[in-house]
């Protein structure tokens, strides 16, 4: 079976989430013999086309013209995409798959180019995003993303909350929609180091670390976690609140947190890298997500891959993942009186902490492997070839000479 | 029988879909076969004089400027091509009018390796309102066409000279015909070659 995949972003050209999507699901299907080629856009750091482990990526401009805005440079490194598939790769693919609209264009355009099955990866929307469509920016990035899911054979949600926002925004119908989860690569530790020499750096040994990683973003709920926070230390004092992260309500949140003399408290790490965040993530207590919004929630799953309990608002992809007093605890989202309380009972009970975390790692390795969701991924191929080979859309012998 | 894809914006009435609506039904009566591709309100095959047209409904309907409006027609135009490529036999040369259509007709070119030929009405310098980042993207993109078009054609000299100059456009690949005098004897060079 071969795919040709298309994503604006691929290692080392990383902007958001998807380019480790993209990386570890292509390398998983090329494992199970599915031959993928990942088209992109260039990077000074990356060869313009290259082979990693079955892969073969092939890299196209991602800038020639000047761009009056946004959209129009979108359009413009979809264009060089096409100009390159069409003049280097033959025309021999069995599945177009692209992911989210960034992508669409080109995606859609081969479709039909090549009379093959388009498969859509929907990870966010801009519905979802903006909370709305507010102005005519917004709506033509709306108008792609329902074209491409008009267009694709199947399209694939990572949840069933972003089922049920696609279903609604776009009417979609449901028996076009899978639900395929992300993967996450469980956090593994170099085993040389020392891990209470790293607590020491972040907090004071009888204190409890609480970690939220994400952006410092109105809709991750960063604000509510401050609130929580706030709330909890009124009545105890073991408890570090470390915030990993950059984003624009970082530096409110800092003032919030001097102007309530709490700055011993808190410890605002801005961006770190992996490596440190891993760390993180092994020697804390609680990590705890507030999310407003959340299509999936991959970072509750790293942390669950390091045995954490997660504390995370019952909203998204998030209310798939968590699953109450299993591998963590639900709390309704944007209550900082219902999180504190959370808190302090797991604070309380350490044994509850340890069972949770223990079956949160198994979560992830038996639901969110990698492995797991290329599984997914081939099914979902097989099924679609099966009814392409049926149909009368796919070219005759003779209609393709 | 040569088989012409006709790719524009526009079809009848004025302008650049007039000159158009000429040249199919003078190149229907020499015995050529034309598929035309325009935008259209709705979308559905129409039958006319012999040759025919497909009228292409966009499915964007909110766009920022011109080069959202092109570029979001290319998946549109697509769906058109491949019905006269999978389902009518596919085509022998391209012909596509205006920059409006320049990049479906390149985009057809090098997917099923037929040639080009790129009619242009005016340049973007004598139609563009100041230096802007548009204009400049549309620039762009009118030098990447001349370039890759297998043939130029126009209906002035004056244009030819600007479009060689400017970007160093062989003479010869342009062709300056007066009321499409001389199209046939055009296709068949680009045939040829």
């Amino acid at each position: 079976m071969k795919v040709l995949m298309l994503s604006w972003e691929y290692p080392p050209r990383i902007v958001g989430g998807l380019a480790r999507h993209v990386y570890w699901l292509s390398q998983e299907l090329g494992n199970m013999g599915v031959e993928v080629t990942m088209v992109s856009l260039d990077h000074p750091s990356a060869p313009m086309s290259e082979v990693e482990g079955r892969t073969k990526i092939v890299r196209s401009l991602s800038y020639r013209f000047p761009s009056p805005d946004f959209i129009s440079w979108v359009y413009q490194f979809n264009y060089w995409m096409l100009e390159k598939i069409l003049t280097n790769l033959k025309n021999d693919y069995d599945i177009i798959h692209v992911h989210d609209w960034l992508t669409a264009p080109a995606g859609i355009t081969l479709k039909y180019i090549f009379r093959r099955p388009l498969v859509v990866t929907i990870h966010s929307t801009e519905f979802g995003r903006r909370m709305g469509i507010h102005n005519d920016f917004q709506r033509h990035i709306y108008e792609t993303e329902w074209e491409e899911m008009f267009e694709a054979w199947k399209v694939v949600v990572c949840s069933e909350y972003m089922k049920r926002e696609v279903i609604s925004a776009f009417d979609v119908p449901l028996d076009k929609l899978w639900v395929i989860p992300n993967g996450v690569n469980p956090v593994s530790l170099d085993e040389k180091m020392s891990l209470v020499e790293a607590r020491s750096r972040f907090a004071e040994p009888w204190e409890h670390i609480i970690l939220y990683v994400g952006r410092m973003v109105f809709e991750k709920g960063t604000h509510i976690f401050v609130e929580a926070a706030r709330q909890l230390l009124s009545r105890r004092w073991d408890a570090k609140f470390v915030l990993v992260g950059e984003g624009p309500l970082r530096a409110n949140l800092t003032n919030i947190v001097e102007n309530l003399g709490l700055s011993s408290k808190f410890y605002f790490t801005g961006f770190l890298p992996d490596e440190e965040v891993k760390i993180l993530y092994n020697i804390c207590d609680i990590v705890v997500f507030p999310s407003l919004y959340e299509p999936f929630g991959i970072v509750a799953l790293e942390a669950m891959s390091a045995g954490k309990v997660v504390v995370a608002s019952d909203t998204g992809g998030l209310s798939d993942v968590v699953i109450q007093d299993f591998n963590g605890l639900r709390v309704a989202p944007g209550d900082p009186t219902a999180l504190q309380a959370t808190i302090d009972h797991l604070l309380n009970h350490p044994q509850d902490r340890w069972r949770m975390g223990r079956n949160g790692l198994n979560t992830v390795y038996e639901r969110f492997s990698w492995k797991s969701i290329a599984k997914q991924t081939i099914r979902l191929y097989r099924q679609i070839l099966e009814e392409y080979d049926q149909g009368s859309w796919k070219p005759k012998p003779k209609q393709i000479s | 029988m040569v088989k012409v894809l006709m790719l524009s914006w526009e079809y009848g009435g004025r302008h650049v879909g007039f000159h158009l609506e000429n040249l199919v039904g003078r190149l229907i009566s020499k015995g050529y076969d034309v598929h035309t591709l325009h935008l259209s309100g709705d979308e559905y095959k129409d039958v006319r004089w012999g040759g025919i047209t497909y009228t292409i409904t966009p499915n964007i309907k909110t766009n920022l400027h011109i080069i959202t409006s092109v570029f979001s027609s290319l998946g549109d135009y697509a769906r058109a091509i491949s019905s006269v490529v999978y389902d009518a036999g596919g085509f022998d040369l391209i012909h596509a009018h205006g920059l409006l259509v320049g990049l479906h007709g390149l985009m057809a070119k090098l997917a099923y390796g037929k040639p080009l030929l790129l009619t242009l009405y005016s340049l973007e310098e004598v139609r563009r309102d100041g230096t802007n980042l548009i204009s400049l993207a549309i620039e762009g993109f009118e030098r990447h066409l001349c370039d890759l078009a297998d043939a130029l054609v126009v209906n002035d000299k004056g244009l030819c000279k600007r479009i060689a100059e400017k970007y160093e456009i062989p003479w010869e690949k342009i062709h300056v015909l007066n009321e499409w005098d001389g199209i046939v004897d055009v296709y068949k060079e680009v045939l040829k070659r």
